[in-house]
């Protein structure tokens, strides 16, 4: 998959931008959430790195990192820290099994995909409910909602 | 007691955790510092807080930002003092206004808003097998 990824579900609004008074908000704007898992970003420009690189960082899920030296890392990205330039740009992940955080600068990313499992696929509020009342609709009694076993 | 406003302030109940200094606090990721004074000085806590018009902290009344605000008001003034003695020693409710919000009928946001009980797993955890 390369290309815009999409949005999950249709129901979920993106976030506006501030608003001119939060306080008076009785439902605040919430976050599209995108299906990312799989996606390959072009990384054509500066702007498509920074962009891919915010998102990787908001995913729920391991990615997997080139480098322009060729070596490749697979890991969880935990922080971004954004500077003037790709150089003093840096991502900061763990690689899948180790403890040890390894920090990266943009500039020296070759390629990005979204390899792992996205974890918070399907993991909103509005789904949880809507299973609720599925399983409510149908005569369900003693309904609860399963905790879901860790990878 | 009564209504107050009052400004966040995500610092005074900070989150560690294995990937650092969470900021700007628990309910939200916005990246990670290794130590607090780091979080301190990188944190752009201008865009936090319900004042700073970011939709991620609207309705915001979370203790972890504002239980620091309503203490530090009360031992920041002798005033904020005396009022939090007045407050607690008397329950009187001079303010109008949060008696009216009192007085209101509630409305509900959501046309479901269920209680969803979250059941633990019966079978054993990873760790406790043999």
């Amino acid at each position: 998959m390369s290309g815009a990824p999409e949005a999950e579900t249709k129901s979920e609004k993106p976030v506006t931008g501030p608003v001119s008074n939060p306080d008076a908000l009785e439902v605040a704007p919430g976050t599209a959430h995108e299906k990312l898992e799989g996606w390959i970003p072009e990384l054509a420009s500066d702007a498509e790195i920074r962009e891919a690189l915010e998102k990787a960082f908001d995913y729920r899920g391991d990615v997997s990192i080139t480098l322009k030296n060729g070596s490749k890392i697979e890991g969880y990205i935990f922080d971004r820290r954004s500077g003037q330039t790709l150089a003093d740009s840096r991502v900061r992940l763990f690689p899948a099994g180790s403890d040890e955080k390894l920090s990266i600068a943009y500039a020296d990313i070759a390629a990005l995909a979204f390899s792992g499992r996205d974890t918070a696929a399907g993991r909103s509020w509005e789904a949880w409910v809507r299973k609720y009342w599925e399983k409510r609709a149908a005569g369900e009694k003693n309904i609860g909602i399963e905790a879901e076993k860790l990878d | 007691m009564g209504k107050r406003h009052y400004t966040c302030t995500p610092w005074g109940m900070p989150t560690y955790n294995i990937f650092g200094w969470q900021k700007p606090c628990y309910l939200l990721q916005d990246g990670y510092a290794d130590t607090f004074q780091e979080l301190i000085e990188t944190t752009e806590w201008h865009e936090y807080g319900t004042e700073s018009g970011n939709p991620k902290c609207a309705n915001c009344m979370v203790h972890s930002g504002y239980e620091a605000s309503a203490v530090n008001y009360t031992f920041s003034s002798f005033k904020g003092f005396l009022e939090t003695v007045k407050a607690t020693l008397f329950q009187g409710y001079p303010d109008e206004s949060a008696r009216k919000l009192l007085d209101e009928t509630a409305r509900p946001v959501h046309a479901h808003n269920p209680l969803v009980q979250i059941n633990k797993e019966e079978t054993e955890l990873e760790e406790t097998r043999a």
